[in-house]
């Protein structure tokens, strides 16, 4: 099976959602603000469930949210 | 080997065996860039005053204990209640501590996320193994230091009922801080 990361588009949408604080983020989809810090850096895959809550509050899919990066 | 010296390499080797354990199952984190600062998660800071908390009051029982000397701290009533108190404040501090985050886990009161939770799932991998090692350490010990009396001194097996014990205690929040500090 190929090699797979997950790269997310987190901040960038924080910042576009009206400059939305991490503290923010993490009271809205129930997480701790270490996890969102974490969630940005890449150091952490989400579950699917949080997956969903992330896009939910950007108004996007999962899939603009989040993206898989296969290496050959 | 005296007894206090086997009693102290039965703890570190508790101690170690968590350590040793919780770093073999899980691989190393990648370090963050520097700017960046990672807050203290709820369940981190239970762990970690628990954690501190408890250490200070279990080595305040090993301190009377390296001071006194076993004999002393069995037969003077003062000096064993000292230390029996000690002991046992150590053990609610832990235990309290444990209580608190399983009911917060329970109650699913939002302190906890999911990482918090997967991290409290397997910070008790190696509790037991430790507790055993301790146990065969303690065990190695009084048979070697008490072989030729053919006896064991009642305050030497509850020494190693305690520490067994408080081994036992420690290994969840320490699981739980080295469980933030893996992948």
């Amino acid at each position: 099976m190929p090699k797979a990361e997950i790269r997310n588009r987190i901040r960038k949408m924080r910042f576009e959602h009206g400059e939305m604080t991490q503290q923010q983020l993490a009271e809205e989809v129930g997480c701790t603000r270490q996890t969102i810090i974490l969630l940005e850096q890449e150091r952490y895959v989400p579950s699917l469930a949080l997956a969903m809550r992330i896009a939910r509050v950007f108004g996007r899919t999962v899939n603009e949210v989040f993206e898989l990066e296969e290496e050959a | 080997m005296p007894v206090l010296l086997w009693g102290i390499v039965a703890l570190v080797g508790g101690l170690v065996a968590i350590w040793v354990g919780m770093r073999r199952s899980l691989p190393a984190a990648e370090p963050l860039p520097k700017d960046v600062e990672l807050p203290r998660t709820p369940l981190q800071r239970v762990a970690g005053w628990s954690l501190g908390i408890g250490l200070l009051l279990g080595a305040g029982a090993a301190g009377i204990l390296a001071y006194h000397g076993p004999e002393t701290t069995y037969e003077s009533d003062n000096v064993r209640l000292a230390f029996t108190l000690l002991i046992l404040a150590t053990m609610v501090v832990l235990g309290g501590g444990i209580i608190l985050i399983k009911r917060d886990a329970a109650r699913d009161s939002g302190l906890l996320d999911e990482r918090d939770l997967a991290i409290l799932d397997r910070a008790p991998a190696v509790q037991g193994v430790a507790t055993l090692l301790t146990m065969v350490i303690w065990v190695i010990g009084l048979t070697e230091r008490f072989h030729d009396a053919g006896a064991v001194p009642v305050f030497h097996l509850m020494l190693l009922a305690w520490s067994c014990l408080v081994v036992y205690l420690l290994g969840l929040p320490l699981g739980i801080l080295l469980g933030y500090r893996r992948r």
